[in-house]
C-alpha cells in the first residue's frame, strides 16, 4: 500500500474549459502510514497521447506543501492555473489526441511516489479569433509570439512568421538534397563521394572475384544515381514542361470548408506527352513512436481530395497549358498542430505525369486555422477573404498564343433571355451542389429539350479537350465566357466547322448563342453547354 | 468531391478521450521508457536475487520488439539511482557514468569491442539488452554470468499483459473493455512473440471500441 493516496477534484467537474479560463480544484491527500514528504509537486499543462511519442508541456508547476505526515491525516490544497489564451484545444484524433491535465506526486524518500491525475477538456469558442497555439519546436520562436493574441490585432507581419515550426536542418542527404536551397557544397561532397566509390570500386573489380567485384563497384553509382535522380527529377521534369507555376488561392492559411483554387499552369518548349495531372487536397495526422532502430512513422489519413485534370493527351509546344481545381476543405477540419512526433500536417500536392520521363511534383503546405483567425488575419492583410474560381482557362485546355484581333465580333447586342438566365443559374446550383453523379444526370435530363438564349462575354477560347467532347463538338472549340446575371462563368462548345469564326473572335468579345447544357466541368465548377453553331 | 474520412473519425472533442470505455486513453498507444517497466508482467525475484551477487552480469537476449528494454525498466524501480544508457543506433552514444555500483545498458551489441571489454572487467553489477550475448566475454572477465533469451509468448501471459495495459488506463471503477481469448489467440498466431506488432493491432481494436465498433465480432 502506498504511503498516501492522492486525489484530485476540479471545481465544476468535467465541464470543459475556455482557453484564457483559470481551473481551479483541490488536491486531497489521505496518509496511509507515517512518512516524510519532500513536495507535494503539482504539474499542470498538456500531453499527447495514442501511438505517437508523448510529449508534454507543463505550463505551471508548484509546491503544495512539504513536510511530515502521520497515519490518519486528511488534507486539502487548492490550486489554480489558467489555460493559455492560444490553447491548444482538445483533439481526439485516430493517432493523435491532446488532452489537458493536472497531475500530483508527492515525493517519499525510499518509497514508491504515490500520484493521482484528473484530465480536463478544452474547447475553443466557435467564435474566437484568438490565434491558437498550432506547434513548438526549434522553429518556433516567431511564432511563439502570435499565440493567444487576437488575430485582428496581427498585421501582415504574422502571415510571414507562419512557418513550420518543426523546420530543422536535414537529417540525411536526401533530405537535404531535395530542400531548395544552394547545393554546390553538396554536390562538391557528391563529387568527392564518386571519386571515393570509383577508386574503391576499381580495387574492388581487381580483388574480388566476379560479379562480387563489379557489384561493389556498381553499388555507390548506383545510389548516387537514385541520389541525383530524387534531387533533380523536377529538373529533369522542366526540360519537357518548361518553368511550372503552381499557385493556391488563398495561400498559406485556410479555414474549414475553404475552397482553395489550385492551378498549375506551363508552356513546354517542346511537344509533350502527359499522362495525368493531379491536384491534391491532403490531411494527415502523422505520429513517430519508438527511437532508433524502432522509430516508426504512422500516418491517419483525415482527408485526401484528388482532382485528376486529364487522362493522357499531347500538348503542343509554345502553348500555355493550365490545370485548375477547386478543392474543398472539409467543414471540421482539425487545426494544424505541429509538435515533436505529433502533428496534423496539410498541404496541397500537384503531380504532372510524364510518361517514360521523370514526373513533376510539388507541395505547398497550409496552415488551416478556425475561421474566425482566418478571415481576421485576411483582413489584416488585405488579401481575399475566399478563393474564386480563376476566369483563365483550365485544365485540359491548352490556349494558343494571343493574336491581336482586328475587331472584336459583336453580334446584335440583345441581352440574354433573362428567363434562361434564371434557368440556367438555377440548373448551375444545382449540379454545384450535386453530390452524386445520378444527381447531375437528372438536371441533364430534365434540361434535355431546353435551348438557352445567351449573349455571352468572351474571355479565351482553346481546343475542346478529348474528355469534355461530345460527338458534335469533337475536334471543335470551346469558348470561356460570362453571362450577365449568372455568377459562374460558362464553357461553350461549338463544332469543328466554327473554328475559323471562333477563332476570329477576340476576348471581350460578345456573341449570342443558342444553346443546350451538355456537362459540368467539376474542375472549374462550371456549365458545359453546346452550340451547333455561332 | 466530398472528402474520403468517415465522420467517426473526425469527432469533435466533446467529451473526455475514452471516456464511453471508462478508460483515460488508449491502453496500447505508446508508452515512455520510463513508463514501461510499471506495466510489466514480470517475475522479478529470481533475477534481483541473481543481481546481489558482485560484478553479477545479467543479458536479456532477443529480437527487437520481445521486451527486453521492458525487463530492463521493469528491475530500474528496483534501482531507482542507477543510472540507464540507451545506445541508439545512429549515435552519438551517451556517455557511461562512473564509479555507479549498478548500470542499466540498453542495446549493448552497438557498442565498441573495447568499450565493452572496459565495463565488463570493471566493477559494476551490469544488466544488459542487447541482439547478440557478452556472456562468454562476462565469464572470461569472472563475472556471475545470467542470460534470459525472451522469446515465445504464451495465451495467458499476453492475457494478462493486456489487463495491467488496460487497468493502467482506468478511468474509474467499473467496468472496462476485455479482450476475448479467441483475439488473443489470434494475435499470437499472427505476430508470434512481436509484442511491439501485437500492440499495433490492440490499439487498433480499441480505437475501434471508442468509436462504437465492435472488433471482436464473435463476442458478446
Amino acid at each position: 500500500m502506498a504511503k498516501a493516496d492522492l486525489s484530485i477534484r476540479l471545481e465544476d467537474g468535467d465541464r470543459a474549459r475556455l482557453p484564457g479560463e483559470v481551473v481551479r480544484g483541490t488536491v486531497e491527500v489521505a496518509v496511509n502510514s507515517d512518512c516524510t514528504c519532500n513536495g507535494l509537486n503539482l504539474t499542470f499543462g498538456w500531453r499527447t497521447h495514442g501511438r505517437g511519442n508523448k510529449v508534454t508541456e507543463d505550463l505551471h508547476a508548484e509546491t503544495l506543501t512539504s513536510g511530515t505526515w502521520q497515519t490518519g491525516e486528511r488534507m486539502t490544497f487548492p490550486f489554480e492555473a489558467m489555460v493559455p489564451p492560444g490553447g491548444p484545444a482538445s483533439y481526439h484524433g485516430h493517432h493523435l489526441n491532446v488532452d489537458w491535465y493536472v497531475r500530483v506526486t508527492a515525493d517519499i524518500p525510499w518509497a514508491l511516489d504515490p500520484s493521482a491525475e484528473q484530465d480536463f477538456l478544452v474547447e475553443r469558442p466557435a467564435d474566437s479569433d484568438i490565434m491558437p497555439m498550432i506547434g513548438n519546436g526549434p522553429g518556433s520562436s516567431e511564432l511563439l509570439a502570435l499565440y493567444g493574441r487576437p488575430a485582428s490585432e496581427l498585421s501582415s507581419a504574422a502571415l510571414s512568421a507562419l512557418k513550420d515550426p518543426l523546420e530543422r536542418a536535414p537529417q540525411d542527404l536526401v533530405e537535404a538534397l531535395s530542400r531548395p536551397g544552394p547545393r554546390l557544397p553538396i554536390f562538391i561532397g557528391l563529387g568527392i563521394f564518386v571519386v571515393a566509390a570509383m577508386f574503391i570500386g576499381g580495387i574492388a573489380i581487381t580483388v574480388a572475384p566476379f560479379p562480387i567485384g563489379c557489384l561493389v563497384s556498381l553499388a555507390p553509382l548506383a545510389m548516387l544515381g537514385f541520389v541525383a535522380f530524387m534531387v533533380l527529377r523536377n529538373t529533369f521534369a522542366k526540360r519537357k514542361l518548361g518553368e511550372v507555376d503552381f499557385t493556391v488561392q488563398p495561400e498559406q492559411i485556410a479555414a474549414p470548408g475553404d475552397s482553395l483554387v489550385v492551378r498549375l499552369a506551363f508552356t513546354p518548349p517542346q511537344e509533350v506527352k502527359l499522362n495525368a495531372v493531379e491536384l491534391r487536397l491532403r490531411g494527415v495526422e502523422r505520429v513517430v513512436s519508438g527511437s532508433g532502430t524502432n522509430r516508426t512513422t504512422h500516418t491517419h489519413e483525415l482527408c485526401r481530395m484528388v482532382e485528376r485534370c486529364h487522362a493522357a493527351q499531347t500538348c503542343p509546344p509554345g502553348e500555355l497549358v493550365e490545370a485548375e481545381a477547386v478543392l474543398q476543405l472539409p467543414a471540421d477540419a482539425p487545426s494544424t498542430f505541429l509538435v515533436r512526433d505529433n502533428t496534423i500536417d496539410w498541404s496541397i500536392e500537384a503531380h504532372v505525369d510524364i510518361p517514360l520521363w521523370p514526373d513533376w511534383n510539388a507541395t505547398k503546405k497550409l496552415f488551416v486555422l478556425p475561421t474566425p483567425v482566418v478571415a481576421a488575419l485576411r483582413a489584416g492583410s488585405g488579401s481575399a477573404a475566399s478563393a474564386k474560381v480563376s476566369s483563365t482557362p483550365g485544365s485540359l485546355t491548352t490556349t494558343e498564343p494571343s493574336r491581336a484581333a482586328s475587331e472584336p465580333v459583336t453580334t446584335v447586342a440583345e441581352p440574354s433571355s433573362s428567363s434562361d438566365v434564371t434557368l440556367l443559374g438555377a440548373a448551375t446550383e444545382r449540379l454545384a451542389s450535386a453530390h452524386y453523379g445520378n444527381d447531375r444526370e437528372k438536371v441533364f435530363s430534365d434540361l434535355r429539350e431546353t435551348r438557352f438564349a445567351l449573349e455571352i462575354r468572351v474571355e479565351s477560347t482553346g481546343a475542346t479537350s478529348g474528355l469534355d467532347a461530345t460527338e458534335t463538338s469533337r475536334g471543335g472549340k470551346t469558348i470561356r465566357g460570362h453571362v450577365e446575371g449568372l455568377e459562374t462563368a460558362i464553357a461553350l462548345q461549338l463544332p469543328a466547322d466554327c473554328n475559323d469564326a471562333v477563332d476570329a473572335l477576340g476576348n471581350g468579345g460578345v456573341i449570342q448563342v443558342s444553346a443546350q447544357l451538355v456537362g459540368w466541368h467539376s474542375v472549374h465548377g462550371l456549365p458545359i453547354l453546346e452550340a451547333a453553331s455561332l | 468531391m466530398a472528402p474520403n474520412a468517415t465522420d467517426d473519425e473526425r469527432r469533435p472533442a466533446a467529451q473526455l478521450a475514452f471516456s464511453n470505455l471508462n478508460l483515460r486513453r488508449n491502453p496500447f498507444g505508446e508508452v515512455p521508457d520510463s513508463e514501461r517497466g510499471a506495466l510489466a508482467v514480470l517475475e522479478l525475484g529470481p533475477w534481483r536475487e541473481f543481481l546481489e551477487q558482485e560484478r553479477a552480469y545479467l543479458e536479456f537476449l532477443g529480437e527487437s520488439g520481445r521486451g527486453k528494454s521492458t525487463r530492463l525498466h521493469a528491475l530500474r524501480g528496483h534501482f531507482p539511482e542507477a543510472p540507464y544508457c540507451y545506445f541508439p543506433e545512429d549515435g552519438p552514444f551517451p556517455t557511461i557514468p562512473d564509479g555507479s555500483p549498478v548500470l542499466f545498458l540498453d542495446e549493448t551489441w552497438r557498442l565498441s569491442w573495447w568499450t565493452r571489454r572496459r565495463l565488463l572487467r570493471g566493477g559494476a553489477r551490469l544488466i544488459c539488452a542487447t541482439h547478440h550475448s557478452h556472456a562468454k566475454a562476462a565469464r572470461r572477465a569472472g563475472r556471475p554470468v545470467l542470460s534470459v533469451t525472451v522469446q515465445g509468448l504464451k495465451p495467458e501471459l499476453l492475457s494478462a499483459i493486456i489487463e495491467r495495459r488496460v487497468e493502467a488506463a482506468r478511468r474509474r471503477p467499473g467496468s472496462v473493455p476485455v479482450v476475448p481469448e479467441s483475439r488473443i489467440r489470434a494475435l499470437i498466431a499472427q505476430h508470434g512473440d512481436s509484442l511491439r506488432t501485437l500492440e499495433y493491432d490492440l490499439y487498433d481494436d480499441f480505437e475501434a471500441l471508442r468509436r462504437g465498433q465492435n472488433p471482436w465480432p464473435r463476442q458478446t
